[in-house]
């Protein structure tokens, strides 16, 4: 397996279009209810929370591009080999592969949940996961370039939503998130890791970075992208707040959506139907991208096509989806991933530029000698 | 190099002056490989049985030729007549041209003198030509074919050597004159020039703007676009296609502008398809399509020379078929299937105003029966209180569920505008009123449907109409009906899904290698400056990414 | 490949056949606009619903069904029995409370409504002087859906700013709060006509006085801001002769008030005895006085400002410490506590405990900006 590779000229994109991918990939089922589990933290300093994961993840961000700066070309999975060897390396990479197919199953099911909540309680959880899997299928089949597209119109077409936030907006009370500073440093980082969930996709540049075009720009959008949906967290969070009191918000699963309730336009009120359904699209471009990076993992791998990968993935998730029914079980499996994720996006990286230095060092003293 | 001489004695007109003669017209390596072709071998009119041959362009779109091994056995039937050596003897020469015709009724053979045989086809030629400048010019000279070539003064005169090349010289409007004891004959190019006279396009018509349409002549229509752009670099390249109707294709690019590998990726398509015939250029179009599985068209017609200018110029190719008034335009962009050539007529506040009113109307078309269909069947919830009590009173008495009564209703539309479109002209617009009122009215009053949805199907349909472009417009129109049944099945959820599938269909999409989605995705805020909207002209002096034009430049914005 | 994608495409047909949603088609379903919960026998609640009756031959617009369960859903599940559709509370637009069930505590009741995701958040709450059943149930000369009617009358005096807003997220909102308890409109069926008499008070989730809307006004003065509110004050004009001339100085002066515009600002002034400072700016436009005074003088104008100043002074004082003496804090001052002093680690025992000791300096600046427009 070759560390770095070179896609096609035809396959790589702009790299503007990465803010894009990063605010996608990090928007999805988590901004629905984040606001109760970081509320029960850190209380009404939970925007503290929301800050303070954004800086971190800004970090984490920049740790990560130079990691695959220190390379030419080369993805994740050629670093990991490069760095750890055979073995221990495609023992790793596969731990990242089932980490982007664990990303994808708690997405979807979440979404699915959602669905059967608000609006189709009737509607079987296999028949909501067959279409989401045929709208996926369809688009990552289509290669990068169609899933980055998919994204950039997903962040595109959602931005009306964020207008919706004025409606709110009239019933909000600002006593509410004060006193400032009251939660303590640590209630503050314990509602950043309760956050964890909703902050990650920003990950998913280790399998993509081979396709930027400019990869020397890579950073500057990036953290573009990082800090656009800080800021959608940070204007989430403060109107949940002010809106909701302490009490409710501990009570409302989904506050975000529960904010689309009170719109009321003249033709539409109810809103939150509306925005429940289009959050497909928000989700859409969350889906393909962690299917088509763990479809890359296992290609680089085994040097299968990464189509056959991609069908194979989405029969066994598909399958994978039937065995989560209750809200317990889709709880557990979502906290569970939440704590994966939590040393797979925040500790990780760390350790891994730790290694990559440590590995270059040695090569060029090797070189020197 | 090859040349093609029978093919270009078909359109005799514009043989002149067009650049043919010295351009290659099909250049696909994959054939020049294997088939010989020299001079003395002016046998290949087909091409080869090909395959679906990937075609990788720089933006990375895959593109299939397609439908491109077919019909064996014409090929098998026809190849026995080349390498058949003309007769020197009057006698078997014209039974030959008769065999091979079939002994068809409508070929004449004169004797002129003993050793002069003339063969023609009656109704291709000009009777009054074959008079006054073939017979009248022959005389006691005339011994070798040389001689009567030489004797001729209409333009396209030439010596044939092959049965085949003669047989197709008379199809295309030649006479023959053999010489006894000489295998050589003389073609002489005298065709009929009936055609259409120039007319008003019908279905592009604009208020402000030059009220012109091509016509059927391929040569008219070639005449009218160099009469706009007078430019050397304007360039034409001629092919023919189809079987069994030898039909020339013209394409039109202007060099220096339009992208080469577009242009070598029109050619290559051209010369990939193989087909009985080709009719019209919409055919065509489908042939050369980057996917034929989508609904959408991805290339474009017209039937305005202006329009097809204003494409040379912002780098595009068209496409002009002999015997079609449509002209093709490629590559496309979705968006640009939203405007009209009067946008860059009319002053840009209006021109702008009516491109986003023709979006949405467009996305009202597609979403909006539907919206109806899933709110009343699922989410009553997002009915707003004053709404409430009209429409549940609107619906009382309709025994169907709404998505019967919305398919019912979208049907009953649908026909009227089929039937408007088969009837003649003036019938079919009273009937379009007719069967509106009556059909509507009586739809109510009988309780078949609310009059709530009559407003919204005909809002729908009549936002359909105002996409300028016909086939858009049936696409729109028929994209509703699955999307009705979605919602009907699955209310918001249904459409949405619908919503996705199209988009991720859409990107997907390329036209010639170009995105389809193209000034969206990839961005290029430069060109949504003439695509959602049209901005004042000093600001839009470039030509759009899309065409991946060599030189980007319009015109001096300064000036 | 190709076969894969019909296989796909076949299965995706198969399924449209087989999951289907459930339809609630708009004119099948028996769409509850109103509900109204009281109190029947022992735990059992009798609720009231009242449905949007959709077939314009219908004689009468609405439809009431009423049943008794020990859960609100319960007795939806009841009154389906009785219902010739399905029973829906997707549109459902005011519930009302009877004052036997306020009294007892609404907030279960309020609850299952929230929980009801088919809810929604901006159904007004309202608390009937009697029975709530007996609002719905009449039969009225004027109008045919007293639910319509309820429901316009409240939404008409939110946005002419007499009442405070009582949807029911706001009045979610107060109750999970530390610090404020909620306010709800109070109906009643007087002279054939529903009217709103006042505002029900709550401590916490149990009603536990009154106030009239005049008292409403001031709630939202303190609590709230006006854009173009309208309000009527009757001043006693006590010993300032010159204010009217030659005439009668023991007479009242009544002023009608619109176009008002205020805002309020509540200060902790000290923890440790509960001392605040409320102030309230505000200015209107005069538009009605019952008695001759020559509004062209800039000083009688002044005396005017002065004067509504002391009477709503007066009031605002009035109404904070009857909140006091029926231990509700409706105005709020515990939140302002609470987001004044760190780590207080308040909760809603603890603050109705020092409730009692507030102290409030009342401060008004009102200000007349015109008279209309003769002088």
């Amino acid at each position: 397996m070759k560390v770095s590779i070179y896609p096609e000229q035809h396959h790589l994109v702009n790299a503007f279009l990465v803010m894009f991918i990063i605010h996608s990939a990090q928007l999805g089922v988590g901004v629905q209810g984040f606001q109760r589990i970081i509320y029960m933290e850190a209380k009404h300093d939970a925007w503290m929370s929301v800050l303070l994961s954004g800086g971190i993840a800004s970090i984490i961000g920049f740790i990560m591009v130079k990691t695959l700066q220190s390379y030419e070309s080369a993805d994740l999975y050629g670093i990991q080999r490069d760095v750890y060897g055979k073995w221990i390396g495609t023992f790793l990479n596969l731990v990242y592969v089932s980490y982007c197919l664990g990303a994808f199953l708690v997405i979807i099911r979440n979404y699915i949940e959602v669905l059967q909540a608000w609006v189709f309680p009737e509607v079987p959880t296999w028949f909501l996961a067959l279409t989401l899997m045929l709208l996926v299928l369809y688009g990552a089949l289509g290669g990068f370039r169609i899933i980055v597209g998919v994204s950039f119109f997903s962040v595109f077409l959602a931005l009306w939503l964020l207008g919706l936030l004025s409606y709110p907006l009239q019933y909000i009370n600002w006593q509410n998130i004060m006193p400032m500073f009251e939660a303590n440093t640590m209630d503050i980082l314990k509602g950043t890791y309760a956050m964890t969930f909703t902050v990650i996709g920003f990950e998913l540049m280790y399998s993509y970075y081979p396709y930027i075009k400019e990869k020397q720009k890579t950073t500057r959008y990036m953290q573009i992208g990082l800090a656009y949906t800080t800021f959608l967290y940070l204007a989430v969070m403060l109107v949940s707040l002010g809106y909701f009191s302490g009490g409710q918000l501990e009570r409302t699963i989904w506050a975000t959506l529960s904010l689309f309730k009170i719109v009321r336009l003249p033709f539409i009120e109810r809103f939150e139907y509306v925005a429940i359904t289009f959050w497909m699209l928000i989700i859409l471009p969350n889906l393909m991208l962690y299917i088509w990076s763990a479809s890359r993992g296992v290609t680089r791998i085994f040097q299968w096509k990464e189509k056959t990968f991609i069908w194979i993935f989405s029969i066994f998730l598909f399958a994978a989806i039937q065995f989560f029914v209750t809200r317990e079980q889709i709880n557990a499996l979502s906290d569970l991933f939440g704590k994966v994720s939590f040393y797979v996006v925040y500790c990780y990286p760390i350790v891994l530029y730790i290694f990559v230095l440590i590995k270059k060092k040695v090569v060029r003293k090797g070189n020197a000698t | 190099m090859f040349t093609m001489l029978p093919l270009l004695v078909l359109v005799p007109d514009t043989q002149r002056g067009l650049g043919y003669s010295n351009r290659p017209a099909l250049s696909t390596p994959l054939r020049t490989a294997k088939i010989p072709h020299t001079r003395n071998e002016k046998v290949y009119f087909f091409p080869p049985k090909t395959k679906l041959i990937p075609l990788t362009t720089r933006r990375g779109t895959i593109m299939f030729f397609k439908k491109n091994e077919k019909s064996p056995g014409v090929e098998k039937l026809k190849s026995k007549e080349s390498d058949i050596q003309m007769a020197e003897s009057s006698e078997e020469f014209t039974r030959a041209i008769k065999n091979r015709l079939n002994n068809s009724s409508d070929v004449v053979v004169i004797k002129v003198r003993p050793d002069l045989t003339i063969i023609y086809i009656e109704a291709l030629i000009e009777t009054s030509m074959l008079n006054r400048d073939i017979i009248g010019q022959l005389n006691e000279e005339s011994v070798a074919p040389s001689t009567v070539e030489s004797q001729m003064n209409s333009g396209d005169v030439q010596q044939i050597t092959s049965l085949k090349e003669a047989v197709f010289s008379l199809l295309g409007g030649a006479v023959l004159i053999h010489v006894e004891g000489f295998a050589p004959v003389v073609s002489v190019m005298i065709p009929t020039t009936d055609r259409r006279s120039l007319a008003k396009p019908e279905n592009e018509s604009i208020v402000i703007g030059p009220q012109l349409g091509f016509n059927e002549s391929m040569a008219t229509n070639i005449s009218l676009v160099r009469r706009y752009l007078v430019n050397p670099d304007l360039t034409t390249v001629s092919m023919t296609r189809g079987e069994q109707t030898r039909t020339a294709i013209s394409i039109m690019y202007i060099n220096g502008i339009a992208s080469d590998e577009m242009v070598e990726t029109v050619k290559q398509r051209i010369s990939n398809i193989s087909v009985d015939g080709i009719m019209d250029s919409s055919v065509l179009m489908q042939l050369i399509e980057d996917n034929s599985m989508s609904i959408f068209p991805l290339m474009v017609l017209t039937e305005r020379p202006d329009r097809a200018c204003s494409w040379l110029l912002n780098g595009k190719i068209i496409i002009i078929v002999d015997g079609s008034s449509l002209v093709i335009g490629c590559p496309q962009s979705f968006i640009e299937y939203f405007q009209s050539m009067e946008d860059q007529n009319v002053k840009w506040q209006v021109a702008s105003f009516f491109r986003l009113l023709r979006m949405i109307a467009m996305l009202l078309s597609v979403f909006f029966t539907a919206i109806y269909v899933a709110s009343l069947t699922y989410h009553y919830e997002i009915i707003p209180q004053p709404l409430l009590i009209p429409l549940s009173e609107s619906r009382s008495r309709v025994p169907f569920p709404p998505i019967i009564e919305a398919l019912l209703l979208e049907f009953i539309i649908e026909l009227l505008r089929e039937a408007g479109a088969r009837l003649p002209t003036k019938v079919g617009q009273t009937m379009g009123i007719v069967g509106g009122i009556v059909i509507g009215t009586a739809a109510v009053e009988a309780g078949f449907t609310s009059n709530i949805l009559i407003i919204i199907v005909a809002l729908g349909a009549l936002a359909s109409f105002t996409t300028p472009n016909f086939m858009m417009g049936n696409v729109i129109r028929i994209l509703r009906f699955p999307i009705i049944i979605l919602a009907g099945f699955w209310g918001f959820y249904g459409t949405m899904f619908a919503f996705c599938f199209l988009l991720i269909h859409l990107l997907r999409q390329s036209s010639l290698g170009s995105p389809f989605l193209a000034p969206f995705y990839p961005l290029r805020f430069r060109d949504w400056g003439n695509s959602v909207v049209r901005l004042p002209l000093n600001l839009t002096s470039k030509r759009p990414y899309q065409t991946r034009p060599l030189n980007s430049k319009k015109y001096d914005s300064k000036k | 490949m190709k076969n894969m994608t019909r296989l796909l495409l076949a299965l995706f047909a198969l399924s449209f056949l087989s999951s289907c949603a459930d339809p609630s088609t708009l004119e099948k379903i028996g769409m509850i606009t109103t509900v109204g919960y009281d109190k029947a026998d022992g735990e059992e609640i009798q609720t009231t619903i009242l449905i949007l009756e959709t077939d314009p031959q219908s004689v009468d617009s609405t439809n009431v069904i009423s049943s008794n369960a020990l859960t609100s859903k319960g007795a939806r599940i009841k009154g389906s029995l009785k219902s010739q559709k399905k029973l829906e509370s997707g549109q459902l637009r005011v519930a009302l409370y009877g004052k036997e069930v306020a009294e007892k505590g609404f907030i279960n009741l309020a609850d299952t409504l929230s929980r009801d995701h088919a809810i929604s958040d901006l159904t007004y709450l309202a608390v009937v002087d009697g029975k709530a059943s007996e609002i719905l149930e009449k039969k009225y000369e004027q109008f045919s859906d007293a639910g319509q009617y309820v429901y316009k009358e409240i939404e008409q005096n939110i946005k002419g700013e007499t009442i405070p807003s009582p949807t029911l997220h706001e009045m979610l909102h107060d109750y999970y709060s530390v610090g404020i308890d909620p306010l709800m409109p109070l109906l009643k069926v007087e002279d054939e006509m529903i009217t709103i008499t006042g505002m029900a008070i709550m401590k916490d989730d149990k009603m536990v006085g009154r106030i009239s809307p005049i008292e409403a006004f001031y709630v939202k003065l303190v609590n709230d801001q006006y854009d173009a509110g309208n309000f009527e004050l009757t001043l006693k004009n006590g010993n300032d002769p010159e204010l009217m001339e030659g005439q009668d100085s023991s007479k009242k002066i009544a002023v009608a008030l619109d176009t008002i515009k205020s805002k309020s600002k509540i200060d902790l002034l000290d923890e440790q005895t509960l001392e605040f400072d409320l102030d309230i700016s505000m200015n209107a436009r005069l538009q009605e006085i019952n008695q001759k005074i020559d509004l062209k003088n800039p000083k009688n104008i002044e005396i005017l400002d002065e004067k509504i100043s002391q009477e709503m002074n007066k009031e605002i004082k009035e109404l904070i410490r009857y909140g006091k003496s029926v231990d509700s804090d409706f105005i709020g001052f515990g939140e302002v506590y609470r987001s004044a002093v760190p780590h207080s680690k308040l909760t809603k025992k603890k603050w109705h405990s020092m409730y009692k000791d507030v102290k409030v300096n009342v401060n008004i600046d009102f200000q007349i900006v015109r008279t209309g427009v003769v002088e």
